[in-house]
């Protein structure tokens, strides 16, 4: 009881994280259905079908412009899921069995740094002996380095609040999950995390390599506590974002061989690469409510892409979709280049056979754009139908958003930005 | 420490090794162990950062090869950051 009313307590500092990410996904125009902000748990609903494309007004500039992001950033940063932890029954020693404890877990902290609250609760249970803890949510071991809200995007179709997980403290699948030394092993990944997604952006991990001690070790105290605002003093100084859409970055003078005596040495300037970990998991090719998706047994089923998105100037496309953006990403479930076909239209109802794994695709899907029939669109338009649900920071975006909003704002504090994407097969 | 990763190729003969881009980057990092018959090693691309070993050799060969090659040094205690 005594647990249950401080983590109560520490659900009261928190926003509700439901109903401000309603709101604040709402904000983005999206026409279509929006999630009212329930306080009780969400009924499944059907799956909702992504808006067609359209274009959509430049995002508004200046003072504006920097509320929002300040405003995301508070509301990344301090979203939070709430977790149910059960020990699991073979580690327990002591009867009556410990009760579950509630806690919420940081959507972009990590499991294993929970480990020393968890275990304090438990420890009266717990056999003598090393411990080695993992996590597991309905048998399958949670990877302890991927952020707890994308475990949960992933995981949880149908988000389950609390969301019930297993801790153990023995048996650690070594065979399933990398080793695991508790915060060392976290900071480890996140520091070098950090230096990948400087590689994407920069060309070099230099700024990050640099960096003071102080000041690394603050940035990972600033992550571990998620204080967003001693990240922001020392997150800004490695100049890895905000992109823009005249598609350039201008790396920090670090990157530059001799010490330069100018006022202004703007370095040199690249292509944008954003850092973007996409997680593909499959579902039922039929699935109409999320509460009936098959639950991820295995790690196999599950496909981690790392695969930057290079803003490239396109004709006729001023602002770049986060639709086109995964077009360009997983062409193989998105796809919009027509594949090579003979020279002459094709019957509507022919079948598309050039996507490998497509069996039964309707050619009935109905279809937003116009009615001549070429078939490499009747076909993107069956791989997209196959695309259940992208979710990023938890919400369902519209595809029509401004991708590089999505980028700057949504992204984890190592600079990488992790998209969900169910896929029907 | 400085990193171990120079071959002595004038008195060896190279070995070329072939690894699926499906394989993940903890194949790599068990070769070089089973190689150097090191339990601890740290493995990096690039002479900049340590990928997971979940990381999958497709995606960092097309992410950070330079002229069609992906560096990958090592060394046995940790050598950046």
């Amino acid at each position: 009881a005594q647990e249950k009313k401080s983590s109560l307590q520490a659900e009261a500092k928190y926003p509700d994280f439901r109903g401000e990410a309603d709101w604040f996904a709402g904000r983005r125009g999206r026409r279509h259905r929006r999630r009212r902000g329930r306080r009780s748990p969400p009924r499944a609903g059907p799956i909702r079908r992504p808006p067609p494309a359209r274009a959509m007004a430049a995002a508004p500039r200046g003072e504006e412009a920097a509320a929002w992001s300040e405003e995301a950033a508070r509301l990344v940063w301090g979203g939070a899921v709430p977790l149910q932890v059960h020990l699991h029954d073979a580690d327990v020693t002591a009867l009556p069995p410990p009760p579950p404890f509630l806690t919420l877990g940081p959507r972009v902290g990590y499991f294993p740094l929970l480990v020393s609250t968890i275990k304090a609760h438990f420890s009266s249970s717990l056999p003598p002996g090393v411990d080695t803890v993992w996590f597991e949510y309905k048998g399958l071991p949670l990877k302890w380095y991927i952020p707890i809200g994308v475990l949960f995007d992933l995981l949880c179709a149908d988000p389950e609040r609390p969301w019930n997980l297993t801790v153990h403290f023995r048996g650690y699948p070594a065979d399933i999950l990398s080793p695991c030394e508790g915060e060392d092993s976290v900071k480890w990944n996140y520091n070098n995390s950090l230096k990948e997604a400087a590689f994407i952006i920069t060309g070099n991990s230099k700024n990050v390599m640099n960096m003071s001690q102080a000041d690394q070790l603050a940035m990972w105290e600033s992550v571990r506590k998620g204080d967003l605002n001693s990240y922001m003093n020392i997150s800004t100084k490695l100049k890895l974002g905000p992109f823009e859409e005249d598609f350039l970055v201008r790396t920090s003078s670090l990157g530059s061989r001799q010490g330069s005596d100018e006022p202004e040495s703007p370095g040199s300037v690249k292509p944008c690469r954003v850092p973007v970990r996409l997680y593909v998991r499959r579902v039922q090719e039929d699935l109409e409510y999320l509460e009936d998706a098959i639950p991820v047994s295995d790690w196999e089923s599950v496909s981690y892409i790392n695969r930057p998105f290079e803003i490239r100037k396109e004709e006729g496309r001023r602002i770049t979709t986060l639709e086109h953006a995964l077009e360009t990403l997983l062409p193989e479930f998105f796809g919009s280049k027509p594949t090579a076909r003979a020279a002459g239209p094709e019957p509507a109802a022919a079948t598309p056979d050039s996507a490998p794994d497509d069996s039964d695709t309707t050619p009935g899907t109905p279809r937003d754009r116009e009615p001549a029939s070429a078939s490499p669109q009747e076909m993107d338009v069956a791989k997209r139908a196959r695309v259940k649900l992208v979710r990023i920071q938890g919400m369902a975006l519209g595809l029509d958003t401004p991708f590089l909003w999505v980028a700057n704002n949504l992204r984890n504090p190592e600079c990488f930005l992790h998209v969900c994407v169910y896929i029907g097969a | 420490a400085r990193p171990l990763g120079r071959q002595r190729a004038d008195t060896e003969a190279r070995q070329v090794q072939e690894i699926s881009g499906r394989d993940k980057f903890l194949r790599v990092i068990e070769f070089l162990r089973r190689q150097l018959h090191q339990d601890t090693l740290f493995v990096y691309v690039n002479s900049s950062f340590s990928p997971s070993p979940d990381e999958l050799i497709i995606d960092l060969y097309n992410n950070f090869a330079i002229d069609g090659k992906l560096v990958v040094n090592y060394a046995l205690s940790a050598a950046w950051g």
